[in-house]
Protein backbone atom coordinates (compact mmCIF):
# COMPACT_ATOMS: atom_id res chain seq x y z
CA UNK A 1 0.00 0.00 0.00
CA UNK A 2 1.20 3.40 -0.91
CA UNK A 3 0.24 6.08 1.11
CA UNK A 4 1.35 9.85 1.33
CA UNK A 5 2.74 11.44 4.37
CA UNK A 6 4.63 14.70 5.09
CA UNK A 7 5.92 16.32 8.16
CA UNK A 8 4.97 19.86 9.75
CA UNK A 9 6.40 21.81 12.45
CA UNK A 10 4.06 21.85 15.04
CA UNK A 11 5.65 23.23 17.86
CA UNK A 12 9.21 24.47 19.16
CA UNK A 13 10.08 21.16 20.52
CA UNK A 14 7.52 19.53 18.38
CA UNK A 15 6.84 18.00 14.80
CA UNK A 16 3.71 16.70 13.53
CA UNK A 17 3.78 13.32 11.14
CA UNK A 18 0.18 13.96 8.39
CA UNK A 19 -0.93 10.72 7.12
CA UNK A 20 -4.07 11.30 4.25
CA UNK A 21 -6.61 13.67 5.23
CA UNK A 22 -9.58 10.85 5.90
CA UNK A 23 -11.28 9.17 8.61
CA UNK A 24 -10.02 5.74 7.74
CA UNK A 25 -8.84 2.70 9.44
CA UNK A 26 -5.99 1.74 7.17
CA UNK A 27 -4.96 5.24 7.98
CA UNK A 28 -5.00 5.39 11.40
CA UNK A 29 -3.88 1.57 11.46
CA UNK A 30 -0.28 3.48 10.48
CA UNK A 31 -0.34 6.28 12.34
CA UNK A 32 -0.80 3.89 15.53
CA UNK A 33 1.73 1.06 14.14
CA UNK A 34 4.21 3.90 14.14
CA UNK A 35 3.49 5.25 17.22
CA UNK A 36 4.20 1.44 18.08
CA UNK A 37 7.82 1.23 16.92
CA UNK A 38 9.32 4.67 18.58
CA UNK A 39 7.70 3.96 21.78
CA UNK A 40 9.67 0.24 21.07
CA UNK A 41 12.55 1.84 19.74
CA UNK A 42 12.60 5.06 22.39
CA UNK A 43 14.93 7.16 20.92
CA UNK A 44 16.99 9.50 23.43
CA UNK A 45 15.21 12.44 21.63
CA UNK A 46 11.83 11.24 21.99
CA UNK A 47 9.66 12.66 24.47
CA UNK A 48 6.50 11.97 23.75
CA UNK A 49 4.34 10.54 20.86
CA UNK A 50 0.74 11.58 20.72
CA UNK A 51 -1.58 9.84 17.80
CA UNK A 52 -4.76 10.36 16.13
CA UNK A 53 -7.01 9.73 13.73
CA UNK A 54 -4.80 10.65 10.73
CA UNK A 55 -1.90 12.50 12.40
CA UNK A 56 0.85 12.18 14.96
CA UNK A 57 2.87 14.52 17.21
CA UNK A 58 5.78 14.01 18.25
CA UNK A 59 7.87 15.78 21.35
CA UNK A 60 11.70 15.44 21.03
CA UNK A 61 14.02 17.13 23.64
CA UNK A 62 15.72 20.05 22.23
CA UNK A 63 19.17 19.55 24.13
CA UNK A 64 19.59 16.20 22.26
CA UNK A 65 18.82 16.63 18.26
CA UNK A 66 17.06 19.86 16.54
CA UNK A 67 14.68 19.32 14.15
CA UNK A 68 16.32 18.72 10.85
CA UNK A 69 18.17 15.73 12.97
CA UNK A 70 14.39 14.47 14.42
CA UNK A 71 13.44 14.03 10.57
CA UNK A 72 16.42 11.95 9.29
CA UNK A 73 15.89 9.92 12.09
CA UNK A 74 12.08 9.25 11.08
CA UNK A 75 12.36 9.32 7.56
CA UNK A 76 13.64 5.69 7.16
CA UNK A 77 11.04 4.28 10.05
CA UNK A 78 8.39 5.73 8.15
CA UNK A 79 9.57 4.12 4.59
CA UNK A 80 9.94 1.15 6.40
CA UNK A 81 6.42 1.28 7.84
CA UNK A 82 4.84 2.47 4.51
CA UNK A 83 6.23 -0.75 2.54
CA UNK A 84 4.96 -3.12 5.16
CA UNK A 85 0.90 -4.69 4.75
CA UNK A 86 1.06 -4.81 8.18
CA UNK A 87 -2.75 -3.97 9.61
CA UNK A 88 -2.86 -5.47 12.96
CA UNK A 89 -1.18 -3.87 15.92
CA UNK A 90 1.00 -5.53 18.59
CA UNK A 91 -0.49 -4.38 21.83
CA UNK A 92 -4.02 -4.01 21.04
CA UNK A 93 -6.38 -5.42 23.10
CA UNK A 94 -10.37 -6.75 22.54
CA UNK A 95 -12.87 -5.42 24.81
CA UNK A 96 -16.25 -6.47 25.51
CA UNK A 97 -18.21 -3.35 27.04
CA UNK A 98 -21.59 -3.96 28.96
CA UNK A 99 -23.93 -1.27 27.84
CA UNK A 100 -27.71 -0.58 29.49
CA UNK A 101 -30.19 0.67 26.40
CA UNK A 102 -32.72 1.89 28.43
CA UNK A 103 -34.92 5.29 27.10
CA UNK A 104 -34.78 6.50 31.37
CA UNK A 105 -30.94 6.15 30.92
CA UNK A 106 -30.33 7.68 27.47
CA UNK A 107 -32.14 10.67 26.57
CA UNK A 108 -31.99 10.43 22.65
CA UNK A 109 -32.54 6.77 22.21
CA UNK A 110 -36.44 7.31 21.48
CA UNK A 111 -35.69 9.84 18.94
CA UNK A 112 -32.73 8.21 17.72
CA UNK A 113 -35.37 4.89 16.87
CA UNK A 114 -37.58 6.87 15.41
CA UNK A 115 -35.16 8.51 12.97
CA UNK A 116 -34.52 4.79 12.33
CA UNK A 117 -38.26 4.09 11.59
CA UNK A 118 -37.63 1.60 13.54
CA UNK A 119 -37.64 0.26 17.12
CA UNK A 120 -35.10 0.96 20.13
CA UNK A 121 -34.24 -2.78 19.64
CA UNK A 122 -33.56 -1.87 16.34
CA UNK A 123 -30.61 0.88 17.41
CA UNK A 124 -29.61 -1.86 19.95
CA UNK A 125 -29.08 -4.67 17.34
CA UNK A 126 -27.23 -2.15 14.77
CA UNK A 127 -24.76 -0.61 17.69
CA UNK A 128 -23.85 -3.81 19.08
CA UNK A 129 -23.24 -5.56 15.73
CA UNK A 130 -19.58 -4.01 14.39
CA UNK A 131 -16.82 -4.64 16.27
CA UNK A 132 -15.37 -1.22 16.79
CA UNK A 133 -11.80 0.12 16.39
CA UNK A 134 -10.31 3.52 18.73
CA UNK A 135 -9.16 5.54 16.40
CA UNK A 136 -7.72 7.89 18.90
CA UNK A 137 -8.36 9.60 22.62
CA UNK A 138 -8.76 13.21 23.46
CA UNK A 139 -10.68 15.82 24.38
CA UNK A 140 -11.02 14.97 28.08
CA UNK A 141 -8.85 12.30 29.73
CA UNK A 142 -9.98 8.63 28.10
CA UNK A 143 -12.73 10.25 26.10
CA UNK A 144 -12.36 7.40 23.40
CA UNK A 145 -13.33 8.08 19.48
CA UNK A 146 -14.50 4.29 18.29
CA UNK A 147 -15.73 4.00 14.42
CA UNK A 148 -17.64 3.52 12.47
CA UNK A 149 -21.35 3.19 13.55
CA UNK A 150 -23.86 1.58 10.94
CA UNK A 151 -24.34 4.13 8.04
CA UNK A 152 -28.28 3.50 9.15
CA UNK A 153 -27.33 4.99 12.56
CA UNK A 154 -25.08 8.04 12.09
CA UNK A 155 -27.09 11.30 13.04
CA UNK A 156 -25.33 14.84 13.87
CA UNK A 157 -24.51 16.27 16.91
CA UNK A 158 -26.84 18.41 18.81
CA UNK A 159 -27.33 21.65 17.41
CA UNK A 160 -26.20 22.98 20.84
CA UNK A 161 -24.86 20.82 23.43
CA UNK A 162 -26.31 19.27 26.83
CA UNK A 163 -24.89 21.10 29.85
CA UNK A 164 -24.05 18.10 31.35
CA UNK A 165 -23.85 14.44 29.73
CA UNK A 166 -23.84 11.98 32.67
CA UNK A 167 -20.69 9.61 33.33
CA UNK A 168 -20.80 6.56 31.47
CA UNK A 169 -23.17 7.63 28.62
CA UNK A 170 -22.85 5.56 25.16
CA UNK A 171 -23.24 8.01 22.58
CA UNK A 172 -23.22 8.60 19.35
CA UNK A 173 -22.64 11.20 16.47
CA UNK A 174 -21.90 10.79 12.56
CA UNK A 175 -19.50 7.84 12.33
CA UNK A 176 -18.34 7.65 15.40
CA UNK A 177 -19.22 6.42 19.25
CA UNK A 178 -17.71 6.75 22.70
CA UNK A 179 -18.18 6.83 26.45
CA UNK A 180 -18.59 10.10 28.31
CA UNK A 181 -15.54 8.97 30.66
CA UNK A 182 -17.21 11.92 33.59
CA UNK A 183 -20.29 13.88 33.50
CA UNK A 184 -19.66 16.66 31.21
CA UNK A 185 -20.84 18.98 28.62
CA UNK A 186 -21.20 17.20 25.12
CA UNK A 187 -23.06 17.44 22.47
CA UNK A 188 -23.49 13.42 21.06
CA UNK A 189 -26.70 11.37 20.67
CA UNK A 190 -27.03 9.57 23.80
CA UNK A 191 -28.23 6.38 23.56
CA UNK A 192 -26.83 4.06 26.48
CA UNK A 193 -25.22 3.63 29.91
CA UNK A 194 -21.86 1.64 31.00
CA UNK A 195 -21.60 0.99 34.87
CA UNK A 196 -18.02 0.44 34.02
CA UNK A 197 -15.99 0.00 31.34
CA UNK A 198 -11.64 -0.47 30.76
CA UNK A 199 -9.11 2.27 29.82
CA UNK A 200 -8.84 1.94 25.79
CA UNK A 201 -5.78 2.44 24.14
CA UNK A 202 -6.15 3.96 20.46
CA UNK A 203 -5.72 0.82 18.43
CA UNK A 204 -7.95 -1.11 20.52
CA UNK A 205 -11.11 -3.14 19.47
CA UNK A 206 -14.44 -3.25 21.02
CA UNK A 207 -18.23 -4.65 20.94
CA UNK A 208 -20.55 -3.37 22.91
CA UNK A 209 -22.85 -6.10 24.59
CA UNK A 210 -26.64 -5.15 25.94
CA UNK A 211 -27.79 -5.64 29.25
CA UNK A 212 -30.55 -5.44 31.27
CA UNK A 213 -31.74 -2.77 33.48
CA UNK A 214 -31.66 -5.44 36.49
CA UNK A 215 -27.84 -6.24 35.59
CA UNK A 216 -26.84 -2.45 35.45
CA UNK A 217 -27.98 -1.11 38.19
CA UNK A 218 -26.45 -4.36 40.13
CA UNK A 219 -22.99 -3.66 38.39
CA UNK A 220 -23.43 -0.31 39.75
CA UNK A 221 -23.74 -1.08 43.08
CA UNK A 222 -20.69 -3.60 42.38
CA UNK A 223 -18.83 -0.24 41.38
CA UNK A 224 -19.53 1.39 44.36
CA UNK A 225 -18.53 -1.04 46.92
CA UNK A 226 -15.10 -1.16 45.05
CA UNK A 227 -14.97 2.46 46.57
CA UNK A 228 -16.41 2.18 50.29
CA UNK B 1 7.05 17.52 55.51
CA UNK B 2 6.06 20.06 57.38
CA UNK B 3 2.61 22.48 57.60
CA UNK B 4 3.71 25.89 56.26
CA UNK B 5 0.84 27.71 55.39
CA UNK B 6 -2.98 27.93 55.25
CA UNK B 7 -4.95 29.58 52.56
CA UNK B 8 -7.55 32.44 54.09
CA UNK B 9 -8.45 34.03 50.88
CA UNK B 10 -7.50 32.46 47.64
CA UNK B 11 -8.91 34.78 45.55
CA UNK B 12 -10.25 34.60 42.02
CA UNK B 13 -8.51 31.53 41.14
CA UNK B 14 -5.72 30.03 43.27
CA UNK B 15 -4.43 26.69 41.85
CA UNK B 16 -1.71 23.88 42.85
CA UNK B 17 0.72 23.76 39.85
CA UNK B 18 4.17 21.87 39.35
CA UNK B 19 6.15 22.00 35.76
CA UNK B 20 3.07 19.68 34.63
CA UNK B 21 1.88 16.51 33.58
CA UNK B 22 3.63 15.15 30.88
CA UNK B 23 3.42 11.79 28.74
CA UNK B 24 -0.33 11.38 28.48
CA UNK B 25 -1.47 13.27 26.30
CA UNK B 26 -2.18 9.87 24.04
CA UNK B 27 -4.91 9.46 26.68
CA UNK B 28 -6.42 13.21 26.30
CA UNK B 29 -5.17 14.38 29.43
CA UNK B 30 -3.70 17.95 28.57
CA UNK B 31 -0.14 19.36 30.51
CA UNK B 32 -1.57 22.19 33.25
CA UNK B 33 1.20 23.92 35.29
CA UNK B 34 1.88 27.13 35.05
CA UNK B 35 0.59 29.62 32.46
CA UNK B 36 4.10 32.15 33.18
CA UNK B 37 6.62 29.57 33.15
CA UNK B 38 9.07 32.10 33.30
CA UNK B 39 8.01 33.93 36.46
CA UNK B 40 7.25 30.08 38.00
CA UNK B 41 10.69 28.88 37.03
CA UNK B 42 12.39 31.70 38.29
CA UNK B 43 10.51 31.26 41.79
CA UNK B 44 11.80 28.23 42.27
CA UNK B 45 15.21 28.84 41.12
CA UNK B 46 15.65 31.88 43.73
CA UNK B 47 14.97 29.41 46.12
CA UNK B 48 17.41 27.03 45.21
CA UNK B 49 13.98 24.30 44.40
CA UNK B 50 14.06 21.70 41.83
CA UNK B 51 12.38 22.76 38.68
CA UNK B 52 9.33 21.10 38.93
CA UNK B 53 8.71 22.10 42.86
CA UNK B 54 4.95 22.90 43.35
CA UNK B 55 3.70 26.39 43.80
CA UNK B 56 0.85 28.38 43.70
CA UNK B 57 -1.18 29.92 41.23
CA UNK B 58 -2.71 33.29 41.97
CA UNK B 59 -5.30 34.78 39.42
CA UNK B 60 -5.71 38.29 39.98
CA UNK B 61 -4.25 38.83 43.47
CA UNK B 62 -7.01 39.40 46.14
CA UNK B 63 -5.52 36.52 48.02
CA UNK B 64 -3.95 36.07 51.95
CA UNK B 65 -2.96 33.09 53.14
CA UNK B 66 -1.21 32.48 56.95
CA UNK B 67 1.81 31.19 57.61
CA UNK B 68 1.91 27.92 59.94
CA UNK B 69 6.05 27.09 59.72
CA UNK B 70 8.98 29.35 59.23
CA UNK B 71 10.07 29.24 55.81
CA UNK B 72 11.84 31.16 52.51
CA UNK B 73 9.18 32.43 49.85
CA UNK B 74 9.27 34.51 47.30
CA UNK B 75 6.29 36.01 45.33
CA UNK B 76 6.95 36.36 40.92
CA UNK B 77 4.60 37.04 37.99
CA UNK B 78 2.80 40.30 37.84
CA UNK B 79 3.99 43.29 40.01
CA UNK B 80 1.15 43.00 42.70
CA UNK B 81 1.03 45.15 45.63
CA UNK B 82 2.59 42.13 48.73
CA UNK B 83 2.67 42.57 52.13
CA UNK B 84 3.86 40.87 54.87
CA UNK B 85 1.80 41.32 58.14
CA UNK B 86 0.94 44.77 56.68
CA UNK B 87 4.37 45.35 55.83
CA UNK B 88 4.85 46.22 51.86
CA UNK B 89 7.22 43.99 50.27
CA UNK B 90 8.88 43.55 46.98
CA UNK B 91 7.79 40.81 44.53
CA UNK B 92 10.58 38.73 43.02
CA UNK B 93 12.81 39.03 46.21
CA UNK B 94 13.15 35.99 48.53
CA UNK B 95 11.73 36.96 52.61
CA UNK B 96 11.75 34.74 55.40
CA UNK B 97 8.26 33.90 56.99
CA UNK B 98 8.04 32.94 60.78
CA UNK B 99 4.85 31.16 61.78
CA UNK B 100 2.02 32.98 62.32
CA UNK B 101 3.20 35.69 59.44
CA UNK B 102 0.36 36.69 57.06
CA UNK B 103 0.56 37.27 53.26
CA UNK B 104 -1.35 39.50 51.27
CA UNK B 105 -1.33 40.16 47.91
CA UNK B 106 -3.29 42.86 46.00
CA UNK B 107 -4.20 43.61 42.84
CA UNK B 108 -3.55 46.45 39.41
CA UNK B 109 -2.93 45.98 36.11
CA UNK B 110 0.28 44.93 35.67
CA UNK B 111 -0.51 41.75 34.77
CA UNK B 112 -2.94 38.82 35.64
CA UNK B 113 -0.91 36.25 37.83
CA UNK B 114 1.61 35.42 39.93
CA UNK B 115 3.65 32.70 41.62
CA UNK B 116 3.99 32.07 45.49
CA UNK B 117 6.97 29.70 45.65
CA UNK B 118 8.47 28.27 49.70
CA UNK B 119 11.61 26.68 49.94
CA UNK B 120 11.03 23.04 49.30
CA UNK B 121 8.09 23.69 47.24
CA UNK B 122 4.20 22.60 48.29
CA UNK B 123 3.44 18.85 49.04
CA UNK B 124 0.69 16.65 47.37
CA UNK B 125 0.21 13.44 46.03
CA UNK B 126 0.80 13.53 42.38
CA UNK B 127 -1.92 12.07 39.70
CA UNK B 128 -0.51 10.69 36.89
CA UNK B 129 2.97 11.81 37.92
CA UNK B 130 2.06 15.93 38.87
CA UNK B 131 0.14 18.09 41.34
CA UNK B 132 -0.65 20.37 38.28
CA UNK B 133 -4.15 21.21 38.73
CA UNK B 134 -6.49 21.27 35.73
CA UNK B 135 -10.06 22.03 36.80
CA UNK B 136 -11.79 20.44 33.11
CA UNK B 137 -9.63 17.22 33.66
CA UNK B 138 -10.27 17.01 37.15
CA UNK B 139 -7.08 16.26 37.91
CA UNK B 140 -4.14 17.12 40.25
CA UNK B 141 -4.55 20.31 43.59
CA UNK B 142 -4.54 19.55 46.80
CA UNK B 143 -7.21 16.31 47.06
CA UNK B 144 -6.41 15.39 43.20
CA UNK B 145 -9.33 16.39 42.14
CA UNK B 146 -8.60 18.96 40.13
CA UNK B 147 -9.82 21.33 42.46
CA UNK B 148 -8.37 24.98 42.82
CA UNK B 149 -6.99 26.18 46.45
CA UNK B 150 -10.24 27.11 49.22
CA UNK B 151 -10.33 29.34 51.99
CA UNK B 152 -9.01 26.86 55.10
CA UNK B 153 -6.64 24.49 52.98
CA UNK B 154 -3.58 24.29 54.50
CA UNK B 155 -0.62 22.75 52.59
CA UNK B 156 2.44 21.00 53.51
CA UNK B 157 6.28 21.80 52.32
CA UNK B 158 9.02 19.33 51.13
CA UNK B 159 12.27 20.14 53.59
CA UNK B 160 13.99 23.01 51.57
CA UNK B 161 17.17 25.11 52.13
CA UNK B 162 17.34 26.86 55.35
CA UNK B 163 19.51 29.34 54.14
CA UNK B 164 18.54 32.73 54.35
CA UNK B 165 18.55 33.91 50.25
CA UNK B 166 17.04 37.29 50.64
CA UNK B 167 19.64 39.26 48.88
CA UNK B 168 18.53 36.70 45.88
CA UNK B 169 16.76 38.72 42.84
CA UNK B 170 16.73 37.50 39.30
CA UNK B 171 20.04 38.06 37.12
CA UNK B 172 19.33 39.77 33.39
CA UNK B 173 20.39 36.48 31.55
CA UNK B 174 16.58 35.86 31.41
CA UNK B 175 14.64 38.82 31.55
CA UNK B 176 11.15 38.86 33.80
CA UNK B 177 9.68 42.35 32.86
CA UNK B 178 6.36 42.34 30.61
CA UNK B 179 7.08 45.38 28.31
CA UNK B 180 4.15 47.89 27.80
CA UNK B 181 3.64 47.00 23.89
CA UNK B 182 5.09 43.39 24.00
CA UNK B 183 5.98 41.76 20.59
CA UNK B 184 5.47 38.02 20.50
CA UNK B 185 7.61 35.55 18.43
CA UNK B 186 5.61 33.29 16.62
CA UNK B 187 7.03 30.60 14.64
CA UNK B 188 5.45 29.03 11.31
CA UNK B 189 3.71 25.87 12.39
CA UNK B 190 0.79 23.95 11.22
CA UNK B 191 -1.36 24.77 8.36
CA UNK B 192 1.02 28.00 7.62
CA UNK B 193 1.40 26.62 3.87
CA UNK B 194 -2.54 26.78 2.92
CA UNK B 195 -2.14 30.69 4.60
CA UNK B 196 -2.39 33.13 2.13
CA UNK B 197 0.65 35.23 2.02
CA UNK B 198 -2.06 38.34 2.53
CA UNK B 199 -2.77 36.66 5.96
CA UNK B 200 0.65 36.35 6.49
CA UNK B 201 1.76 39.24 6.51
CA UNK B 202 -1.67 40.72 8.05
CA UNK B 203 -0.75 38.87 10.90
CA UNK B 204 2.28 40.33 11.91
CA UNK B 205 1.29 44.16 10.21
CA UNK B 206 -1.46 44.71 12.29
CA UNK B 207 -2.11 45.39 16.14
CA UNK B 208 -3.47 42.46 18.17
CA UNK B 209 -5.65 42.82 21.68
CA UNK B 210 -6.16 40.06 23.89
CA UNK B 211 -9.57 39.63 24.74
CA UNK B 212 -12.05 38.79 27.80
CA UNK B 213 -12.23 35.80 26.34
CA UNK B 214 -9.19 34.29 28.10
CA UNK B 215 -8.54 31.49 30.51
CA UNK B 216 -6.48 28.62 31.47
CA UNK B 217 -7.53 26.79 28.13
CA UNK B 218 -6.75 29.56 25.50
CA UNK B 219 -6.68 33.34 25.07
CA UNK B 220 -9.09 34.61 21.98
CA UNK B 221 -7.28 37.98 20.68
CA UNK B 222 -9.08 40.62 18.34
CA UNK B 223 -7.07 41.89 15.46
CA UNK B 224 -8.55 45.35 13.92
CA UNK B 225 -9.09 43.11 10.48
CA UNK B 226 -9.76 39.51 10.66
CA UNK B 227 -7.38 37.24 8.47
CA UNK B 228 -8.68 36.56 4.89
CA UNK B 229 -9.30 33.50 3.16
CA UNK B 230 -8.76 31.11 6.20
CA UNK B 231 -8.71 27.53 5.60
CA UNK B 232 -11.76 24.87 6.29
CA UNK B 233 -11.51 23.10 9.27
CA UNK B 234 -9.53 19.58 9.57
CA UNK B 235 -10.04 16.09 10.73
CA UNK B 236 -9.44 16.87 14.44
CA UNK B 237 -5.31 16.40 15.19
CA UNK B 238 -2.80 16.43 17.94
CA UNK B 239 -2.69 20.51 19.61
CA UNK B 240 0.55 21.41 21.27
CA UNK B 241 0.41 24.54 23.45
CA UNK B 242 1.03 27.66 22.39
CA UNK B 243 -0.57 27.22 19.15
CA UNK B 244 -2.48 29.91 17.26
CA UNK B 245 -5.54 28.69 15.75
CA UNK B 246 -7.39 30.48 13.02
CA UNK B 247 -11.26 29.22 12.99
CA UNK B 248 -13.70 30.75 10.55
CA UNK B 249 -13.86 34.20 11.90
CA UNK B 250 -10.43 34.94 11.18
CA UNK B 251 -9.79 36.49 14.61
CA UNK B 252 -6.93 33.93 16.64
CA UNK B 253 -6.91 31.73 19.21
CA UNK B 254 -3.97 30.80 21.47
CA UNK B 255 -3.94 27.16 23.56
CA UNK B 256 -2.40 27.79 26.68
CA UNK B 257 -1.75 25.10 29.71
CA UNK B 258 -5.14 23.30 29.82
CA UNK B 259 -5.66 23.10 26.14
CA UNK B 260 -7.84 20.32 25.04
CA UNK B 261 -5.84 17.85 23.14
CA UNK B 262 -7.43 17.20 19.75
CA UNK B 263 -8.07 20.40 17.44
CA UNK B 264 -9.81 21.00 13.97
CA UNK B 265 -9.10 24.32 13.52
CA UNK B 266 -6.29 25.38 11.10
CA UNK B 267 -2.97 26.92 12.83
CA UNK B 268 -0.81 29.34 11.46
CA UNK B 269 1.92 29.10 13.98
CA UNK B 270 2.84 28.61 17.90
CA UNK B 271 4.40 30.92 20.35
CA UNK B 272 7.85 30.85 21.09
CA UNK B 273 8.81 30.22 24.96
CA UNK B 274 8.95 33.89 26.19
CA UNK B 275 6.20 34.74 24.63
CA UNK B 276 3.69 32.83 26.19
CA UNK B 277 4.85 33.64 29.01
CA UNK B 278 4.34 36.96 28.16
CA UNK B 279 0.83 36.52 26.97
CA UNK B 280 0.06 34.50 29.76
CA UNK B 281 -0.05 38.45 32.06
CA UNK B 282 -1.85 40.27 29.29
CA UNK B 283 -5.08 41.79 30.22
CA UNK B 284 -8.02 42.14 28.38
CA UNK B 285 -7.63 44.93 25.92
CA UNK B 286 -4.14 44.96 26.42
CA UNK B 287 -2.20 45.88 22.59
CA UNK B 288 0.79 43.70 20.78
CA UNK B 289 2.13 42.81 17.77
CA UNK B 290 3.10 39.48 16.37
CA UNK B 291 6.75 39.12 14.73
CA UNK B 292 7.76 35.52 12.83
CA UNK B 293 10.91 34.05 14.31
CA UNK B 294 12.56 31.21 12.88
CA UNK B 295 12.29 27.47 14.80
CA UNK B 296 16.22 27.29 15.15
CA UNK B 297 16.12 30.84 16.66
CA UNK B 298 13.16 29.65 18.88
CA UNK B 299 14.91 26.18 19.53
CA UNK B 300 18.23 28.76 20.92
CA UNK B 301 16.01 30.52 23.31
CA UNK B 302 14.28 26.95 24.99
CA UNK B 303 17.68 25.54 24.92
CA UNK B 304 19.29 28.47 26.75
CA UNK B 305 16.07 28.73 29.17
CA UNK B 306 16.22 24.73 29.45
CA UNK B 307 19.84 25.15 30.66
CA UNK B 308 19.58 27.95 33.30
CA UNK B 309 16.21 26.68 35.11
CA UNK B 310 17.66 23.24 35.20
CA UNK B 311 14.76 21.84 33.22
CA UNK B 312 14.89 18.03 32.94
CA UNK B 313 12.21 17.58 31.12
Amino acid sequence: MTMNWQFQTAAVDALMIQFAPHIDLQINAKVHQLATRLRQQQPDWLREVVPSYRSLLLYYDVLECNEAQVKRALKPVIDELMKTDETTQLDAQHHVIEVCYDPELAADLETVAEHLKGSVDDVVRLHTAPTYHVYTLGFAPGFAYLGDVDERLRLPRHATPRQKVPRGSVAIAEQQTAIYPRTSPGGWQLIGRAAAWPELQAGDTVRFKAITRQDYERLCADAEQQYD
Amino acid sequence: MTEVLEITQPGLLATLQDFGRFGHQAQGVTEGGPMDERAFLWANRLLGNSYNAAQIEITLGQFKAKFRHATLFVVTGAEFPLSLNGNSIKSWRVYQAQAGDTLSVGHNDSGLRSYLAVSGGFRAEPVLGSVATVVRDGLGGLQQQGKPLAKGDVLAAEAGLAKTLESRRPSSSVVTAIPSRPVLDLIPAGQIQQFSSAARELLVGQTYQVTNKQDRMGVRLQGQQPLPQVPASMISEPLPMGSVQVPADGQPIVMMNDHQTLGGYPKIGVLSWTARSILAQLPAGRKFQFRWLELAEAQRELRQVWRFFNVMR
